[in-house]
């Protein structure tokens, strides 16, 4: 086994630069195992791949099926599954372009135009399995504008006009506590949590008593769009419920660290949780807030729907799965769940036949921490990580 | 000798044997041979130029001329046509050293610049790829007496001590850095004449007593003789006893009498000489003498100890008043130099002058004096500092016919500001020093100012091989570098081709023309090509131009400025011609209705310079601090009717100067949103305070202007300079179908050469100044040669020729630039008579140059500009 091992690496790899020549042919991938996350894993499984879609997925697939198509052993103890999917990031943005502080509202900001198809910070995220991203204005203002969701392997934008981004958080207040200066932004509203929360209640009411004209605002009100509420600290998030009911409209909690708190409430509601990264190892996250590292675990207990989101989502998932997160649902967390959430599953988050070819090949269990990635499948197209993991690994 | 000196003895001879040969190693190491074949060589020595073989190994030249026999094992060049010179040498340079060390501040001589040096930096190879081999670093100008200079070698370094070629090479002096007045240099001369005569008259006082202290040793000597002698002499003659004694007494007597003195002007002095040995009269004096005594030796225990403690200003001013080092001394002003001047006379010391930018008073006493001079920088990148702002180096021409030492240096303070070496050489030619005295001032000459011509500096048998081989003249700085070699390693070689603009050519023309007369010339500027043609010019104004088949000239004068280029009047395709504060208000980010021409002034000084400099035609712009920063106009300099049209283009910032914190928008995001809203015709509202019909008329203005854009009548102008913001820039252009240009720094330009092609964007590139540019240069001129119409940007002739330059000597073609400088530059901005002759008469404007635009060390020498003839000195 130990000597058959780098052969069969040599093998793969050399198969894997014939296929990067000849994308759109039909090609036939074997696996260890499938995870195809429809269903139990297929081991050992096939996925047959075609004009980048998803042709066949099945133990053995019938050579009806197959036709012509090449064949690739991914070898013994190899896994395929789909790519991971990121519903909340920054990832991909021109780091001084993506807050415009000089004003407290921006909902008709798209982040589509930041987002930098050419920068390293793509690249790693693709590296690292993500092959579907939903990119997100800043922080910096109440209401920050609107979403895209976008495909990390090629400038392939799947939607660039997806949800409204709001904070009720202390981020919009961040830079505006001084008085020095009249004529800066260092006195632009808000200067605490509470004009956050006025910023927003107060915009949320013009829009729906008519005074202020603003389609984002609008369609985030009645349900058209979706509305994401980044908060972190329970009683933000418990805020955010408040003026949910209020206007009567439906959050997506955005970051949550604290949300294992008031799980009664979220559930009650029943609103989805996009949660921020917790591998930090530290006892506390951002804005000071109380870390438990089975927060997953508790929100998944309590029937609420979730994602993990953030860099490295894989091995945030492992991290969930250690500190007690069932292992199918933290595969799940970041494939199926985020796909959910953010309304694309129809195309995204399994393997199944019509979806696209969004696949990652790995070396062994998903969830095991040093199990690397042999590549990230998008469309169709193969990119492969430097292979800098694999020499770690000492294969 | 003891058995123990014989034990030392012995091991000093061992580590002799040990040591010897390791560092024979590390000065030559046993290296390749290398053969550079017939180049034509510039040997800066007795040989002068000549073609021919030059034979490297271990370190040193072996052989130059026609080589008897190659090494088997030789790595062989044949350099066919290629142009060799001695490594280049900038007498005044930062390489190495830390942006912290080139500022650090010392008045006392305390720094040495060897501890500054940081080989990490990588620096060198910017300045390897220059040719420059050797550098000189002293402590910066900040110190008023900062320390000691050492000369490096340009290369791969292991350790600090492998780069020196020579420590304490001479100590760093600066007058007039800081303080503006004459008052405020002359209070500087001062402190550092103190210093000198402080250590001087130190020096001549211990030398005194030293003399002192040996005619007293000599004559205690001479009475113990002789005393002796007499008590020999009494032994010997016992009879005359009495009257004997009797002697010695009156003579002990008279010892005394003379000695007093001497013990009085011990109680006053510092240092007394003891008293002779003396016979105490009275209780009283004794203890008395020994008062005195217990005080002087005291006072002696404290002076020892004050001397133990190293004087480093003190040692420093020694070495320069024994002549082994000279003072370096940065001086600008005249006033400052004469008292220099002086200060050197007065003290018998070594000077050299650093930088003498304002000399145009004193420079018949610099050259009467013969002191040597570093001059520079000719070239100035960038904005000057102050104590240099009037710089006016015209003196200079004056220095190779009177035989004084003087070389040209970058004087940056950048570590990689010496890769500009050739560009101030070439500055030089332009000023008129002749080339090979320019040459000598980057070589020989340089390397005999800082001590080490029996080194470096010149193409000899038995010195250092360093050398620089060039595509043509090394003094053209838009040649490429062929390879460069520092102490028999390569440290620079590319597979540049032969390339070089024609020589200098002096036309002849006399002082007045006549009314009626014909230009011709062999090489006339024409879509980015040089071809024979005349042109006749009636009255200052150009009324034909034809090839040279003489068809209906007869009766006409013709000058034959045979080789000389003749070019249109040439075109910045971005300027603010220095007036930065009129055309900036950072106050309202949509300001797409304000005219850039309307506070044009083209009598400033930088309009004047531009023309000067063979510029005729400038796309006038407003400055970038607006998100839509306003139109830019077509401004014909020297004309009388300046604004030839009000409104070439519009300029829209996407780059990081358009955003501002304290108004909207802050961020790209912003700016893109503003832009996008414009060309959608959603105007952002007015921030200023204005009544709603002045709002809306604003905004009616706005829009019409952005109308004219989208429709075609005008560029616009994007600056972009990273890649999100180029990709906002194309995104814009692409969805508005803009008729486009990109002012971009060039760095990012590669990404997206094939997306801004298709767009049929123009690319205006803006000064390539101090930044870290080559790796990025190489880049866009790799992507973007002979696909993309370019521009430039400047706010000078020089900086905008040095932009050419650099891209032609990093292989971009010679003909897209110099488009870029003419034709293309006006087409992507509209500027329908700019860029090429016209025999309209109102237009006319026609540039003699002595040699190829691109070549930095040519200039204009007659220009005929609006009509109008006007001679160049």
């Amino acid at each position: 086994m130990k000597i058959k091992t780098p052969v069969l690496f040599t093998i793969c790899l050399l198969t894997v630069t014939t296929v990067i020549a000849q994308d759109d042919a039909a090609v036939l991938y074997s696996a260890g195992t499938v995870y195809t996350m429809s269903g139990e894993p297929i081991s050992p499984g096939q996925v047959l791949v075609e004009n980048g879609k998803i042709k066949a997925v099945d133990s053995v697939i019938p050579a009806a099926t197959r036709g012509d198509a090449t064949l690739v052993e991914l070898g013994e103890g190899s896994v395929l599954m789909p790519g991971l999917i990121d519903a909340y990031t920054q990832s991909g943005m021109g780091a001084d372009s993506s807050d415009e502080v000089t004003k407290e509202i921006t909902p008709n900001f798209r982040a589509a135009r930041s987002i930098d198809w050419k920068s390293t910070d793509m690249k790693q995220r693709l590296h690292a399995g993500t092959t579907t991203m939903c990119v997100c204005p800043g922080t910096q203002n109440v209401v920050s504008g609107i979403a895209s969701i976008v495909k990390t392997g090629g400038e392939q934008v799947v939607n660039d006009d997806y949800a409204l981004v709001a904070s009720i958080c202390s981020d919009p207040t961040a830079r505006n506590s001084s008085r020095q200066r009249p004529d800066s932004i260092y006195v632009r509203q808000p200067t605490n949590r509470m004009g956050v929360v006025w910023i927003l209640r107060n915009s949320l009411s013009k829009v729906k008593q008519g005074k202020m004209e603003s389609a984002p605002l609008a369609e985030a009100l009645n349900g058209k769009r979706p509305f994401f509420i980044v908060s972190r600290v329970a009683h933000d998030l418990s805020t955010a419920a408040t003026l949910a009911e209020e206007f009567d409209f439906q959050p997506i909690l955005v970051g949550g660290h604290e949300s294992y708190k008031i799980t009664d409430l979220i559930s009650a509601r029943n609103y989805s949780v996009i949660l921020g990264g917790t591998t930090t190892g530290s006892m506390f996250g951002p804005e000071q807030t109380e870390l438990c590292w089975n927060q997953a675990g508790i929100l998944d207990e309590a029937g609420i729907t979730f994602c993990i989101s953030g860099n490295n989502q894989l091995e945030q998932a492992r991290f969930a799965h250690r500190f007690g997160l069932d292992a199918n649902k933290a595969l799940a967390a970041i494939t199926t769940s985020p796909a959910q959430i953010l309304g694309i599953n129809e195309r995204v988050g399994t393997i199944e036949i019509g979806k696209d070819a969004d696949l990652i090949a790995l070396q062994g269990d998903p969830l095991e921490f040093t199990t690397a990635i042999e590549w990230v499948m998008v469309d169709g197209k193969i990119t492969e990580p430097k292979n800098t993991t694999r020499q770690a690994k000492g294969n | 000798m003891t058995p123990c000196q014989k034990i030392s003895a012995l091991l000093a001879a061992t580590l002799l044997i040990i040591a010897l040969p390791a560092s024979t190693q590390a000065q030559s190491p046993k290296t390749q041979p290398i053969v550079l074949q017939n180049a034509t060589i510039h040997s800066m020595a007795a040989a002068g130029t000549h073609e021919g073989s030059i034979l490297i190994q271990d370190g040193k030249i072996q052989a130059i001329g026609t080589l008897a026999e190659i090494p088997q094992d030789a790595q062989v060049f044949d350099l066919q046509g290629f142009t060799v010179v001695p490594g280049l040498i900038d007498s005044r340079s930062t390489l190495w050293l830390s942006a912290n060390a080139v500022k650090e501040k010392n008045d006392k001589g305390e720094l040495n610049v060897v501890d500054a040096i940081d080989l990490w930096n990588e620096d060198w190879r910017e300045v390897a790829a220059q040719g420059v081999t050797t550098v000189y670093v002293q402590p910066g100008n900040p110190s008023s007496l900062g320390g000691y200079g050492a000369v490096l070698c340009v290369g791969p370094q292991a350790t600090v001590d492998a780069a020196i070629l020579k420590g304490t090479a001479a100590a760093q002096a600066a007058i007039g850095i800081t303080g503006k007045t004459s008052q405020a240099r002359f209070a500087q001369i001062e402190k550092l004449k103190a210093g000198i005569k402080k250590v001087k008259d130190a020096l001549e006082k211990e030398k005194k007593e030293a003399e002192e202290a040996k005619k007293k040793a000599a004559e205690e000597a001479k009475k113990k003789a002789a005393d002796e002698a007499k008590a020999k002499a009494e032994k010997a003659d016992a009879g005359d006893k009495k009257k004997g004694e009797a002697a010695s007494k009156t003579q002990r007597v008279r010892t005394r009498g003379e000695g007093r003195p001497e013990s009085g002007r011990g109680k006053r002095g510092r240092k007394p000489t003891p008293p002779p040995a003396k016979k105490p009269e009275t209780p009283n004096d004794v203890k008395q003498e020994t008062d005195e005594e217990a005080d002087k030796q005291t006072k002696k225990e404290t002076e020892k100890a004050e001397s133990k403690k190293p004087d480093p200003t003190r040692e420093l001013w020694e070495k320069i008043l024994a002549r082994d080092i000279p003072l370096h001394v940065e001086v600008h002003h005249s006033d400052a130099i004469q008292r220099v001047l002086a200060l050197a006379a007065e003290f018998d010391i070594r000077i050299v002058l650093d930088g003498v930018s304002q000399a145009q008073a004193s420079s018949a006493h610099i050259i009467e004096s013969n002191r040597p001079a570093v001059v520079g920088p000719l070239w100035q990148i960038g904005t000057a500092p102050a104590y240099r702002a009037d710089a006016d180096f015209g003196w200079i021409t004056e220095l190779p016919k009177s035989g004084n030492l003087w070389s040209i240096a970058t004087f940056s303070n950048l570590p990689r500001g010496s890769r500009l070496l050739r560009f101030q050489a070439a500055k030089a030619v332009a000023m008129g020093v002749p080339k090979e005295d320019a040459l000598q001032a980057i070589t020989i000459n340089a390397a005999r100012m800082l001590g080490v011509a029996d080194q470096t500096g010149s193409i000899e048998t038995g010195k250092n091989a360093d050398i620089a081989v060039f595509a043509g003249d090394p003094l053209d700085p838009s040649t490429a570098t062929r390879m460069v070699i520092c102490g028999g390693r390569i440290i620079f070689e590319a597979p540049a081709e032969l390339n070089s603009s024609p020589a200098l050519s002096q036309p002849e023309l006399p002082k007045t023309l006549p009314t009626e007369y014909a230009i011709r010339t062999n090489r006339f500027l024409n879509e980015g090509q040089f071809k024979p043609a005349t042109i006749v010019v009636r009255d200052g104004k150009i009324t034909q131009i034809t090839d040279n088949s003489e068809a209906d000239l007869q009766g006409i004068t013709i000058f034959d400025v045979k080789d000389a280029p003749v070019t249109p009047g040439l075109v910045v395709a971005h300027s603010h011609l220095k007036q930065n504060s009129e055309l900036t208000n950072e106050a309202e980010s949509d300001a797409s209705h304000l005219r850039a021409v309307d506070c044009a002034d083209p009598s400033s000084d930088a309009a004047k310079k531009m023309l000067a400099g063979g510029f005729t035609d400038v796309a006038f712009a407003p400055l970038s601090s607006n998100t839509s920063a306003g139109i830019i106009g077509h401004v014909k300099l020297g004309h009388r009717d300046f604004v030839q049209r009000p409104d070439v283009a519009n300029k829209f910032v996407l780059s990081k100067s358009g955003r501002n914190t304290s108004r909207f928008p802050a961020s790209l995001t912003g700016q893109y949103q503003l832009l996008d809203g414009l060309f959608a015709g959603q105007m952002e509202k007015t921030p200023l305070y204005v009544s709603s019909a002045v709002g809306e008329s604003l905004e009616r203005s706005k829009r019409a202007n952005v109308e004219k854009v989208k429709s075609g009548e005008r560029t616009a102008l994007f600056v972009a300079d990273t890649a999100l913001e180029i990709q906002s820039a194309l995104s814009l252009i692409n969805a508005n179908a803009l008729q486009a240009a990109i002012l971009t720094s060039g760095e990012n330009v590669h990404q997206y050469s094939d997306e801004l092609a298709a767009s049929g964007a123009g690319i205006i590139l803006q000064p390539l100044n101090g930044r870290e540019y080559d790796a990025a240069l190489g880049r866009l001129v790799q992507t973007c040669s002979g696909k993309l119409r370019i521009g430039f940007a400047g706010e000078s002739p020089e900086q905008i020729r040095m932009t050419a330059a650099m891209l032609v000597a990093a292989g971009m073609p010679r003909d897209q630039v110099l488009r870029g400088l003419t034709g293309d530059a006006a087409s992507i901005l509209k500027m329908d008579t700019a860029g090429q002759l016209s025999t309209d008469d109102r237009l006319a404007n026609l540039i003699i140059w002595n040699g190829s635009p691109l070549n930095p060390a040519s200039q204009p020498v007659h220009m005929v500009v609006g009509g109008k003839s006007v001679q160049q000195k």
